[in-house]
Protein backbone atom coordinates (compact mmCIF):
# COMPACT_ATOMS: atom_id res chain seq x y z
CA UNK A 1 0.00 0.00 0.00
CA UNK A 2 1.26 3.71 -0.60
CA UNK A 3 1.58 6.07 2.24
CA UNK A 4 0.69 9.88 2.23
CA UNK A 5 1.54 12.23 4.57
CA UNK A 6 -0.40 14.99 4.77
CA UNK A 7 0.41 18.16 7.61
CA UNK A 8 -2.38 20.57 8.95
CA UNK A 9 -4.21 16.97 8.88
CA UNK A 10 -6.18 18.11 11.84
CA UNK A 11 -9.17 19.91 10.28
CA UNK A 12 -10.63 21.88 7.59
CA UNK A 13 -8.64 21.53 4.52
CA UNK A 14 -6.10 19.03 6.17
CA UNK A 15 -8.66 16.89 6.69
CA UNK A 16 -10.47 16.81 3.63
CA UNK A 17 -7.26 16.36 1.62
CA UNK A 18 -6.45 13.20 4.51
CA UNK A 19 -10.18 11.61 3.73
CA UNK A 20 -10.09 12.48 0.00
CA UNK A 21 -6.71 10.17 -0.18
CA UNK A 22 -7.93 7.63 2.26
CA UNK A 23 -10.95 7.38 -0.84
CA UNK A 24 -7.90 6.89 -3.53
CA UNK A 25 -6.37 3.96 -1.81
CA UNK A 26 -3.64 5.68 0.59
CA UNK A 27 -2.59 4.51 3.80
CA UNK A 28 -2.01 7.60 5.68
CA UNK A 29 0.48 9.40 8.40
CA UNK A 30 -1.28 12.61 9.63
CA UNK A 31 0.96 15.78 11.36
CA UNK A 32 -0.58 18.68 13.01
CA UNK A 33 0.65 20.70 15.69
CA UNK A 34 -3.27 20.56 16.82
CA UNK A 35 -3.03 17.61 19.28
CA UNK A 36 -7.12 16.89 17.43
CA UNK A 37 -5.22 15.25 14.89
CA UNK A 38 -5.40 12.69 16.97
CA UNK A 39 -9.31 12.23 17.29
CA UNK A 40 -8.79 12.73 13.56
CA UNK A 41 -6.51 9.76 12.79
CA UNK A 42 -8.64 7.75 14.69
CA UNK A 43 -11.82 8.56 12.97
CA UNK A 44 -9.43 7.45 9.81
CA UNK A 45 -8.21 4.91 11.13
CA UNK A 46 -4.70 5.79 10.49
CA UNK A 47 -1.50 6.65 12.44
CA UNK A 48 -0.88 10.31 13.21
CA UNK A 49 2.51 12.41 14.49
CA UNK A 50 1.81 15.94 16.20
CA UNK A 51 4.27 17.80 15.65
CA UNK A 52 5.84 22.12 14.86
CA UNK A 53 6.85 21.87 10.96
CA UNK A 54 8.74 24.76 12.01
CA UNK A 55 10.93 22.62 14.54
CA UNK A 56 13.53 20.77 13.10
CA UNK A 57 13.79 17.94 15.94
CA UNK A 58 10.01 17.77 15.06
CA UNK A 59 10.63 17.56 11.49
CA UNK A 60 12.98 14.68 11.87
CA UNK A 61 10.54 13.29 14.27
CA UNK A 62 8.31 13.24 11.37
CA UNK A 63 10.75 11.95 8.72
CA UNK A 64 11.70 9.29 11.67
CA UNK A 65 7.62 8.19 11.54
CA UNK A 66 7.82 7.48 7.80
CA UNK A 67 10.86 5.44 7.64
CA UNK A 68 9.04 3.18 10.45
CA UNK A 69 5.93 3.22 8.82
CA UNK A 70 4.95 -0.33 7.34
CA UNK A 71 3.58 1.24 3.94
CA UNK A 72 5.73 2.64 0.77
CA UNK A 73 5.97 6.77 1.17
CA UNK A 74 4.17 8.07 -2.48
CA UNK A 75 3.18 11.35 -1.48
CA UNK A 76 3.53 14.13 0.70
CA UNK A 77 1.11 16.91 0.75
CA UNK A 78 2.32 20.10 2.48
CA UNK A 79 -0.90 21.62 4.19
CA UNK A 80 0.15 23.34 7.19
CA UNK A 81 0.29 26.84 7.77
CA UNK A 82 -0.90 29.71 9.60
CA UNK A 83 -2.20 33.58 9.44
CA UNK A 84 -0.79 36.46 11.49
CA UNK A 85 -2.91 39.05 8.88
CA UNK A 86 -2.56 43.26 9.36
CA UNK A 87 -1.81 46.21 7.26
CA UNK A 88 2.00 45.74 6.43
CA UNK A 89 2.88 48.96 7.90
CA UNK A 90 1.21 47.78 11.51
CA UNK A 91 3.02 44.60 11.40
CA UNK A 92 5.20 43.28 13.95
CA UNK A 93 8.51 41.14 13.37
CA UNK A 94 7.38 38.29 15.22
CA UNK A 95 4.01 38.07 12.89
CA UNK A 96 6.14 38.31 9.95
CA UNK A 97 8.87 35.87 10.82
CA UNK A 98 6.36 33.21 12.27
CA UNK A 99 4.09 32.95 9.12
CA UNK A 100 7.58 32.65 6.98
CA UNK A 101 8.71 29.88 8.92
CA UNK A 102 6.32 27.92 9.19
CA UNK A 103 4.38 28.12 6.00
CA UNK A 104 7.29 28.53 4.04
CA UNK A 105 10.70 26.95 6.66
CA UNK A 106 8.25 23.96 7.35
CA UNK A 107 7.43 23.24 3.63
CA UNK A 108 11.14 23.40 2.87
CA UNK A 109 12.12 21.65 6.28
CA UNK A 110 9.49 19.17 5.42
CA UNK A 111 9.94 18.42 1.82
CA UNK A 112 13.99 18.29 2.31
CA UNK A 113 13.44 15.52 4.83
CA UNK A 114 10.61 13.42 3.06
CA UNK A 115 11.71 13.82 -0.35
CA UNK A 116 14.43 11.25 -0.14
CA UNK A 117 11.85 8.55 1.18
CA UNK A 118 9.84 8.91 -1.11
CA UNK A 119 9.46 5.74 -3.81
CA UNK A 120 10.36 6.75 -7.55
CA UNK A 121 7.50 8.13 -9.25
CA UNK A 122 6.05 10.24 -5.92
CA UNK A 123 4.60 12.87 -5.58
CA UNK A 124 4.75 16.21 -3.32
CA UNK A 125 2.09 19.03 -3.35
CA UNK A 126 2.25 21.51 -1.42
CA UNK A 127 -0.51 24.49 -0.64
CA UNK A 128 -0.08 27.90 -1.52
CA UNK A 129 -2.62 30.52 -1.87
CA UNK A 130 -4.58 33.12 -4.16
CA UNK A 131 -3.37 35.29 -1.87
CA UNK A 132 -0.05 35.47 -3.50
CA UNK A 133 -1.58 37.19 -6.40
CA UNK A 134 -1.76 40.13 -4.03
CA UNK A 135 -3.94 40.70 -0.88
CA UNK A 136 -4.29 43.71 1.44
CA UNK A 137 -2.85 42.79 5.22
CA UNK A 138 -1.24 39.79 4.34
CA UNK A 139 2.63 40.93 3.09
CA UNK A 140 3.54 37.70 5.22
CA UNK A 141 1.06 35.44 4.12
CA UNK A 142 1.73 36.59 0.63
CA UNK A 143 5.38 36.00 0.47
CA UNK A 144 5.06 32.59 2.09
CA UNK A 145 2.77 31.60 -0.15
CA UNK A 146 4.87 33.13 -2.93
CA UNK A 147 7.76 31.68 -1.40
CA UNK A 148 6.00 28.17 -2.03
CA UNK A 149 5.49 28.26 -5.57
CA UNK A 150 8.91 29.47 -5.91
CA UNK A 151 9.80 25.96 -3.75
CA UNK A 152 7.34 24.10 -5.58
CA UNK A 153 9.09 24.73 -9.07
CA UNK A 154 12.62 24.73 -8.06
CA UNK A 155 11.76 21.14 -5.94
CA UNK A 156 10.09 20.43 -9.32
CA UNK A 157 13.36 20.87 -11.36
CA UNK A 158 15.56 19.55 -8.38
CA UNK A 159 13.50 16.09 -7.85
CA UNK A 160 12.64 15.49 -11.27
CA UNK A 161 12.38 13.01 -13.14
CA UNK A 162 12.03 10.57 -10.03
CA UNK A 163 9.52 12.52 -8.10
CA UNK A 164 6.89 15.65 -9.32
CA UNK A 165 6.12 18.92 -7.43
CA UNK A 166 3.21 20.77 -8.04
CA UNK A 167 1.55 23.28 -5.53
CA UNK A 168 -2.47 23.87 -5.07
CA UNK A 169 -3.54 27.50 -4.18
CA UNK A 170 -6.77 27.98 -3.01
CA UNK A 171 -8.85 30.89 -2.52
CA UNK A 172 -11.69 31.51 -0.21
CA UNK A 173 -12.95 28.18 1.38
CA UNK A 174 -15.00 27.67 4.53
CA UNK A 175 -13.19 27.06 7.26
CA UNK A 176 -13.65 27.78 11.16
CA UNK A 177 -12.34 31.26 10.54
CA UNK A 178 -13.95 32.27 7.82
CA UNK A 179 -17.28 31.36 9.38
CA UNK A 180 -16.68 33.66 11.91
CA UNK A 181 -16.83 36.36 9.20
CA UNK A 182 -19.31 39.31 9.63
CA UNK A 183 -22.16 38.29 7.00
CA UNK A 184 -21.41 41.70 5.00
CA UNK A 185 -17.44 41.31 4.70
CA UNK A 186 -18.32 37.75 3.60
CA UNK A 187 -21.07 38.38 1.13
CA UNK A 188 -17.78 41.53 -1.10
CA UNK A 189 -15.47 38.23 -0.78
CA UNK A 190 -18.06 35.94 -2.42
CA UNK A 191 -19.27 38.39 -5.04
CA UNK A 192 -16.00 38.63 -6.05
CA UNK A 193 -15.58 35.40 -7.36
CA UNK A 194 -16.80 34.61 -10.50
CA UNK A 195 -18.35 31.26 -9.67
CA UNK A 196 -20.32 33.33 -6.72
CA UNK A 197 -19.50 30.59 -4.00
CA UNK A 198 -16.95 30.12 -1.56
CA UNK A 199 -15.14 26.91 -2.07
CA UNK A 200 -15.50 23.82 -0.05
CA UNK A 201 -12.60 21.84 1.68
CA UNK A 202 -13.31 19.26 -1.02
CA UNK A 203 -12.71 21.33 -3.91
CA UNK A 204 -8.74 21.79 -2.52
CA UNK A 205 -8.75 18.05 -1.46
CA UNK A 206 -10.34 17.03 -5.68
CA UNK A 207 -7.67 19.19 -6.94
CA UNK A 208 -4.60 17.73 -4.38
CA UNK A 209 -6.25 14.42 -5.30
CA UNK A 210 -5.66 14.24 -8.79
CA UNK A 211 -1.85 16.24 -8.40
CA UNK A 212 -0.92 13.16 -6.41
CA UNK A 213 -2.48 10.94 -8.64
CA UNK A 214 -1.33 8.80 -11.38
CA UNK A 215 -4.07 11.13 -13.86
CA UNK A 216 -1.62 13.93 -13.46
CA UNK A 217 1.40 11.84 -14.32
CA UNK A 218 2.93 14.20 -17.32
CA UNK A 219 2.58 17.53 -14.58
CA UNK A 220 4.86 18.95 -12.37
CA UNK A 221 6.42 22.69 -11.35
CA UNK A 222 2.46 23.39 -12.03
CA UNK A 223 0.37 25.86 -9.76
CA UNK A 224 -3.52 24.77 -9.80
CA UNK A 225 -5.70 27.53 -9.02
CA UNK A 226 -8.73 26.31 -7.14
CA UNK A 227 -10.54 29.40 -6.75
CA UNK A 228 -13.76 29.56 -7.90
CA UNK A 229 -11.51 31.93 -11.14
CA UNK A 230 -10.71 34.79 -8.85
CA UNK A 231 -7.51 34.84 -9.79
CA UNK A 232 -7.93 36.32 -12.73
CA UNK A 233 -11.10 38.50 -12.13
CA UNK B 1 16.52 56.96 -0.16
CA UNK B 2 18.23 53.33 1.03
CA UNK B 3 19.84 51.51 -1.48
CA UNK B 4 20.73 47.68 -0.05
CA UNK B 5 21.57 46.05 -2.56
CA UNK B 6 23.72 42.45 -2.42
CA UNK B 7 26.26 44.07 -5.54
CA UNK B 8 28.38 46.24 -5.86
CA UNK B 9 28.22 47.02 -9.26
CA UNK B 10 24.52 47.29 -9.05
CA UNK B 11 24.87 49.70 -5.89
CA UNK B 12 27.60 51.82 -7.65
CA UNK B 13 24.87 52.07 -11.00
CA UNK B 14 22.15 53.22 -7.99
CA UNK B 15 24.69 55.56 -6.02
CA UNK B 16 22.83 58.72 -7.85
CA UNK B 17 19.23 57.69 -5.84
CA UNK B 18 20.52 55.93 -2.59
CA UNK B 19 22.83 54.43 -0.77
CA UNK B 20 22.82 51.70 2.40
CA UNK B 21 23.44 54.63 4.55
CA UNK B 22 20.08 56.24 2.94
CA UNK B 23 16.82 56.33 4.83
CA UNK B 24 13.94 53.98 4.12
CA UNK B 25 11.22 56.42 5.62
CA UNK B 26 12.50 57.99 2.06
CA UNK B 27 12.48 54.50 0.06
CA UNK B 28 13.75 51.17 -0.25
CA UNK B 29 15.51 49.37 -3.25
CA UNK B 30 16.51 45.85 -2.07
CA UNK B 31 18.01 42.88 -3.73
CA UNK B 32 18.57 39.56 -1.73
CA UNK B 33 22.00 38.36 -0.84
CA UNK B 34 22.82 35.07 -1.39
CA UNK B 35 20.87 32.01 -0.03
CA UNK B 36 22.69 28.34 0.54
CA UNK B 37 20.02 27.30 3.43
CA UNK B 38 17.02 27.89 5.25
CA UNK B 39 18.65 30.65 7.62
CA UNK B 40 19.68 32.49 4.59
CA UNK B 41 15.96 32.80 3.19
CA UNK B 42 14.01 33.81 6.15
CA UNK B 43 17.55 35.87 6.89
CA UNK B 44 16.83 37.89 3.27
CA UNK B 45 13.04 37.88 3.69
CA UNK B 46 13.27 39.44 7.16
CA UNK B 47 15.12 42.35 6.02
CA UNK B 48 12.91 42.72 3.20
CA UNK B 49 10.02 43.27 5.73
CA UNK B 50 12.37 45.63 8.11
CA UNK B 51 13.28 47.82 5.44
CA UNK B 52 9.16 48.00 3.93
CA UNK B 53 7.76 48.00 6.89
CA UNK B 54 9.40 51.09 7.57
CA UNK B 55 9.20 52.70 4.12
CA UNK B 56 5.20 51.50 4.83
CA UNK B 57 4.78 54.43 7.54
CA UNK B 58 5.88 56.68 5.08
CA UNK B 59 3.93 55.84 2.09
CA UNK B 60 7.38 55.88 0.74
CA UNK B 61 8.55 53.41 -2.47
CA UNK B 62 9.69 50.22 -2.20
CA UNK B 63 11.48 48.43 -5.42
CA UNK B 64 12.60 44.46 -4.65
CA UNK B 65 15.08 43.34 -7.70
CA UNK B 66 15.81 39.43 -7.35
CA UNK B 67 17.51 37.56 -10.29
CA UNK B 68 14.79 36.66 -13.15
CA UNK B 69 15.94 33.25 -13.05
CA UNK B 70 15.02 32.37 -9.49
CA UNK B 71 11.66 34.51 -10.29
CA UNK B 72 10.59 32.17 -12.67
CA UNK B 73 11.77 29.25 -10.49
CA UNK B 74 14.61 28.16 -12.50
CA UNK B 75 16.84 28.46 -9.68
CA UNK B 76 17.75 26.15 -6.62
CA UNK B 77 14.40 26.11 -4.07
CA UNK B 78 15.32 28.13 -1.88
CA UNK B 79 16.88 31.39 -3.89
CA UNK B 80 13.53 30.50 -6.00
CA UNK B 81 11.50 30.75 -2.90
CA UNK B 82 13.10 33.70 -1.95
CA UNK B 83 12.78 35.47 -5.15
CA UNK B 84 9.13 34.44 -5.92
CA UNK B 85 7.88 35.29 -2.60
CA UNK B 86 9.38 38.93 -2.73
CA UNK B 87 7.49 38.86 -6.03
CA UNK B 88 4.42 37.93 -4.06
CA UNK B 89 5.08 40.51 -1.15
CA UNK B 90 5.67 43.30 -3.79
CA UNK B 91 1.79 42.67 -5.76
CA UNK B 92 0.67 42.37 -1.55
CA UNK B 93 2.09 46.14 -1.02
CA UNK B 94 1.29 47.61 -4.11
CA UNK B 95 -2.29 46.24 -3.12
CA UNK B 96 -1.98 47.80 0.28
CA UNK B 97 -0.62 51.43 -1.08
CA UNK B 98 -3.32 52.13 -3.28
CA UNK B 99 -4.81 53.82 -0.99
CA UNK B 100 -2.73 56.18 -0.46
CA UNK B 101 -0.25 56.28 -3.51
CA UNK B 102 2.56 54.72 -1.70
CA UNK B 103 4.42 52.56 -4.77
CA UNK B 104 5.96 49.41 -4.64
CA UNK B 105 7.11 46.82 -7.45
CA UNK B 106 9.95 43.98 -8.08
CA UNK B 107 12.61 43.98 -11.06
CA UNK B 108 13.45 40.86 -12.29
CA UNK B 109 17.41 41.15 -13.54
CA UNK B 110 18.57 38.54 -15.93
CA UNK B 111 22.35 37.38 -15.43
CA UNK B 112 23.93 38.61 -19.07
CA UNK B 113 22.09 41.93 -18.16
CA UNK B 114 24.95 44.89 -17.13
CA UNK B 115 24.27 46.10 -14.14
CA UNK B 116 23.72 50.08 -15.26
CA UNK B 117 20.32 48.87 -17.14
CA UNK B 118 18.91 47.61 -13.95
CA UNK B 119 19.88 50.92 -12.39
CA UNK B 120 18.42 52.45 -15.49
CA UNK B 121 15.15 50.37 -15.09
CA UNK B 122 14.74 51.24 -11.24
CA UNK B 123 15.35 54.98 -11.91
CA UNK B 124 12.53 55.24 -14.70
CA UNK B 125 10.01 53.33 -12.45
CA UNK B 126 10.67 55.09 -9.50
CA UNK B 127 9.81 58.83 -11.79
CA UNK B 128 7.22 57.27 -13.54
CA UNK B 129 5.69 55.05 -10.95
CA UNK B 130 4.37 52.55 -13.90
CA UNK B 131 4.15 48.97 -13.49
CA UNK B 132 2.85 49.09 -9.81
CA UNK B 133 3.11 45.88 -8.37
CA UNK B 134 4.39 44.02 -11.46
CA UNK B 135 7.44 42.24 -12.41
CA UNK B 136 9.82 43.98 -14.87
CA UNK B 137 12.35 41.20 -16.40
CA UNK B 138 15.49 43.28 -17.48
CA UNK B 139 16.71 40.65 -20.00
CA UNK B 140 15.18 38.44 -22.10
CA UNK B 141 16.31 34.90 -21.28
CA UNK B 142 13.31 33.76 -19.35
CA UNK B 143 11.18 34.95 -21.61
CA UNK B 144 8.25 32.96 -22.10
CA UNK B 145 8.32 31.40 -18.70
CA UNK B 146 5.75 30.93 -16.49
CA UNK B 147 4.46 34.24 -13.86
CA UNK B 148 3.18 34.08 -11.68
Amino acid sequence: MSLAIVTGAARGIGRSIASRLAEAGHALLLVDLDERVHDTARELGVGAVRADISQPPDVGRIADAVRAHRDEPRVLVNNAGITRDRLLRKMAEPDFRAVVRVNLGGTWALTEAVAPLLADGGSVVNISSRAQLGNVGQFNYGIAKGGVIGLTRGHALALAPRLRVNAVAPGFVESEMTAAMPADARRRVVDAIPLAAAGQPRDIAEAVAWLASEAASYVTGQVLYSCGGRSFS
Amino acid sequence: MKVQVADEALAEALAAIGSPDGRAEDGVVFRPGPVASWVDAEDQLVEAYRLAHVAAQEDAPVVFVVDAAAAVGRSGPLESAVAVGLVAGGRCLAFEGLRRDQYATVVGWDADEPATRVAATVEQLLGSRAARGQTVMVGTAHLGALLP
